[in-house]
């Protein structure tokens, strides 16, 4: 051991200058993350801090690639010539002396460091913790990656021919060679959690393996076969294995929620759509289909339920031929792309309201919180054409999740007042009223999550899609929801690749607005707005039941 | 043990280079061996293979008794090691190096050290990347002496050093070698001049091959250049005797080397091979001189079949 602690004092002393500028660019970086919003509101250097946050962001991989390339090669194990090689030094214990210096160094200090920034900002303790395991992954990635091909060149040159031939292997097997990875079965790495963890487990493991082994055997040819093992496990690990939240299947409606039996779907016969299209088969192969798609409503719910179609399973008849089975297992349907602040159809404007209290909501309502794009069959057109006839009725089995919005936090709106929404904690800076309703400023600080989770799903409407801000007056049973927002952000990290969570902080400018034609019937004066509180609305999942459909016709001869 | 350093038909190759081939060589113990030969003759090889830096492709060979191929942190606390191609740690000053090395070695002797840079004038405060090639060699020396090794391997030490500095690193040698512990040195030079004040052994290498090792007081005792006077135009005899080195002839003359001399039986030889010879003189040669000959009678007979 004391030969080890010997030898890692030895790495930070010959790279001590490097250190020292990497100690500073992540303290300035934790800087700008923590006092940029507040520059921001000045007009002069807005360009200059969001330019400068992304160059530190860059800096920050360049410099964890640099370091690491740096650290293995000042004691390289290829070659005949380092001075190390006829000094009595264990090979194992050489290996272990540069994962710890990486370790402590390039992993340990920025994670120390962002522990600090996000503790000091303000997050939850949840976010901190996800925030810091983030930087664990993200960092020794990058580490370990950069790592391994240090451990096969002698010069950075040649890690550079090594590192565009690594990105050239990940990308190809992360895109071309996905579908066919996707059917193979599942590495089994325990409980290695996200993909995310799953190729970082594979990785950081395999790049220990694989300095051991070079420090001990020097074999460059044996190192790079190791290397491209490595590489490709791990991509496979975390493609062949399905996101976390699909692997656990959605629960049962809860008690007392709503009857099922009452729930009834509907969809037009004359609104079916017959579409062409092109999907990847999982062969890898662009094959032509034909689509049948239509919108699906759902009725008998109480209105502060949703209901979103999750998976579907049809029978189509056509014509004379066998019966045609068909599904899509999750994630079947998406609600149709709506304008917030002009159109409402397909937004869960009454679950909302009902969620505020029974508040009528300051927009001319036209709630229809059911309508979702669907679609209810998919056929390859090599099995299309083969049909004397490709018309038929359609029964469908659909899984149908329910949810419900649902109060996580209200504040007073005022300045100085925080707030924490899914997208992280929101401070009131400034609340004014617009032409058209009231706009508030506020400084955000918040982990994007770039991997979906559960609540995310509601909708599918992308990334936070699914929480809803809106500024309520209790008092007047009046509420605004969020219409509209501009913002300036500093990203932390550029690995949004490597991330399910990546830090942000910045300044957005939030408007609820009202339409004028409401101007007559609402007073949003000082009153209003002094008694009015921040909102933050998520959704609840309540859990999954099965109903019935009947299409009446579906015609894939028609199709366009 | 028998040799601090053995091999047995080592051979490695590089792809299809041979550049050790069937070597087998014994360093004796307490000696300061100089294995020399030009440029590309398989002297760093060697070193590498002996060192475990390299794995032979067939043969064998053993440092302080342990296969060269288990060569590991035990051994290596017994061995020093400094060569040209060695890659220091230029960062470093002399004293860092010295700091760095001394935890790996039991036996550091950190007074020793501190005397030998002193005698070798090495300037410890410096680093290393502003010093010359010759203190780099110094501090690298310093490093590999400090904890008494048994057997110090040097791998072209002298090479680009000036005269100054070769003989400081001359004199810190031959310092250790004057003290009571036993130690062999094995030294590889392309250059006699070099280590001819520090070696009792020469091993000579070319094209992979040792062509000769011997203790230095008989290799010169038995080489002298000859040279011989005829009654009319000389002609070399035919076969010439398998001792005779790059024999030429000119007018009345004829000249060669002589690598088996015996004193009392040297002109009777001469003599029998050439019933018209007269006036027969012999010269001592110098070390320097003895590898010259070698190396230009191994370059003449290289196209024969490598037959000297």
């Amino acid at each position: 051991m004391s030969v080890i602690s010997h030898l890692v004092r030895h790495d930070i002393r010959a790279l001590r200058l490097p250190l020292i500028a990497w100690l500073l660019l992540l303290l300035v970086q934790a800087a700008v993350m923590a006092f940029g919003p507040g520059l921001i509101d000045q007009e002069a250097p807005r360009a200059t801090i969001v330019t400068f946050a992304g160059f530190l962001a860059g800096a920050r991989l360049a410099f964890t690639v640099l370091l690491t390339v740096l650290l293995i090669q000042r004691d390289s194990p290829v070659g005949t010539t380092a001075f190390w090689l006829t000094r009595p030094i264990r090979p194992a214990a050489m290996a272990a002396g540069k994962v710890i210096s990486a370790a402590l160094l390039l992993v340990v200090a920025p994670t120390v460091v962002g522990w600090v920034l996000f503790t000091a900002l303000g997050l939850p303790q949840g976010d901190v913790l996800g925030g810091v395991w983030q930087l664990v992954i993200e960092q020794a990635m990058i580490v370990a990656l950069s790592a391994m091909g240090a451990a096969i060149t002698a010069t950075i040159p040649q890690f550079a021919v090594v590192a565009v031939a690594a990105v050239f292997i990940i990308g190809t097997l992360t895109s071309e060679a996905r579908p066919f990875i996707q059917q193979l079965p599942a590495l089994a790495l325990g409980g290695a959690g996200t993909p995310i963890g799953r190729w970082a487990l594979v990785t950081v493991l395999g790049t220990a393996a694989i300095l051991v082994y070079q420090y001990s055997r020097r074999r460059v040819v044996g190192a790079a076969v190791l290397v491209t093992g490595v590489l490709v496990v791990g991509v496979l690990s975390a493609l062949t294995g399905g996101s976390p939240f699909d692997a656990v299947p959605p629960a049962p409606l809860r008690a007392g929620i709503l009857d099922p039996a009452a729930v009834t779907l509907n969809v037009e016969p004359d609104a079916v759509r017959a579409e062409w299209g092109m999907t990847n088969t999982r062969q890898g192969r662009q094959t032509r289909y034909r689509h049948a798609g239509a919108i699906l409503r759902a009725s008998g719910a109480p209105p502060a339920v949703v209901l979103q179609p999750w998976s579907i399973a049809s029978t189509w008849q056509p014509g004379e031929a066998p019966a045609i089975q068909w599904q899509r297992q999750a994630r079947a349907a998406y609600r149709r792309s709506v304008q917030r602040d002009m159109d409402d159809d397909g937004q869960p404007l009454a679950s909302i309201a009902q969620a505020l209290g029974s508040v009528e909501l300051l927009r001319p309502v036209r709630s229809d919180p059911s309508a979702y794009h669907t679609t209810l069959l998919s056929l390859p057109e090599a099995e299309v054409s083969r049909l004397s006839s490709a018309q038929g009725p359609l029964d469908a089995a659909v899984t149908l999740r329910a949810w419900r919005y649902r109060i996580v936090e209200a504040i007073p709106l005022a300045a100085g007042n925080s707030v924490l929404a899914r997208m992280g904690r929101l401070t009131v800076l400034a609340v004014g009223r617009s032409r058209d309703g009231v706009q508030v400023d506020v400084r955000s600080v918040y982990l994007q999550r770039l991997m979906w989770t559960s609540i995310d799903l509601f909708g599918s409407g992308g990334v936070g899609s699914a929480e809803r801000l809106a500024i309520r007056n209790a008092s007047r049973k009046q509420a605004i929801l969020l219409g509209a927002e501009s913002s300036r952000q500093f990203q932390y990290s550029l690995m949004s690749g490597l991330s399910s969570l990546q830090l942000l902080t910045g300044v957005r400018r939030m408007r609820f607005v009202i339409p004028l034609s409401d101007e007559d019937r609402v007073r949003l004066d000082d009153a209003w707005l002094a008694g009015a509180e921040l909102v933050v609305l998520q959704p609840e999942d309540l859990g999954v039941f099965t109903r019935p459909l009947k299409v009446e016709w579906v015609n894939l001869e028609s199709a366009r | 043990m028998a040799h601090p350093i053995e091999t047995a038909g080592l051979s490695l190759r590089y792809g299809r280079t041979e550049a050790v081939r069937n070597l087998t060589m014994e360093v004796p113990a307490g000696s300061v061996y100089a294995l020399i030969g030009p440029n590309g003759a398989g002297k760093t090889t060697t070193i590498k293979a002996l060192m475990n830096l390299l794995r032979p492709s067939s043969g064998r060979a053993s440092v302080l008794g342990i296969d060269s191929r288990a060569v590991g942190p035990a051994v290596l606390q017994r061995i020093g090691h400094v060569s040209e191609n060695q890659e220091l740690p230029l960062w470093m000053t002399a004293s860092d190096l010295l700091a760095y090395c001394a935890p790996f070695y039991p036996s550091w002797d950190r007074a020793f050290a501190v005397s030998l840079a002193k005698q070798l004038a090495l300037p410890m405060d410096k680093p290393l990347k502003a010093c010359s090639r010759g203190t780099r060699m110094k501090a690298a020396l310093v490093a590999s002496l400090a904890y008494h090794p048994e057997l110090l391997v040097l791998d072209e030490p002298f090479a680009g050093l000036d005269a100054l500095v070769r003989e400081e690193f001359t004199q810190g040698i031959l310092e250790v070698a004057g003290g009571d512990r036993p130690w062999t040195v094995f030294i590889s030079s392309h250059d006699i001049d070099e280590v001819e004040r520090l070696a009792d052994w020469i091993g000579v290498i070319n094209e992979g091959r040792l062509e000769l090792a011997e203790p230095v007081p008989s290799l010169v005792a038995r080489f002298r250049r000859i040279e011989a006077a005829t009654e009319g135009d000389a002609a070399l005899p035919s076969p010439l005797p398998a001792s005779w080195l790059l024999a030429e002839s000119s007018g009345r003359t004829v000249r060669f080397v002589e690598s088996g001399f015996v004193e009392s039986e040297c002109r009777a030889r001469v003599r029998d091979a050439m019933p018209g010879a007269r006036d027969i003189s012999v010269t001592p040669m110098s070390l320097r001189e003895i590898f010259i000959v070698l190396a230009r009678a191994f370059r003449l007979a290289e196209p024969q079949g490598g037959a000297r």
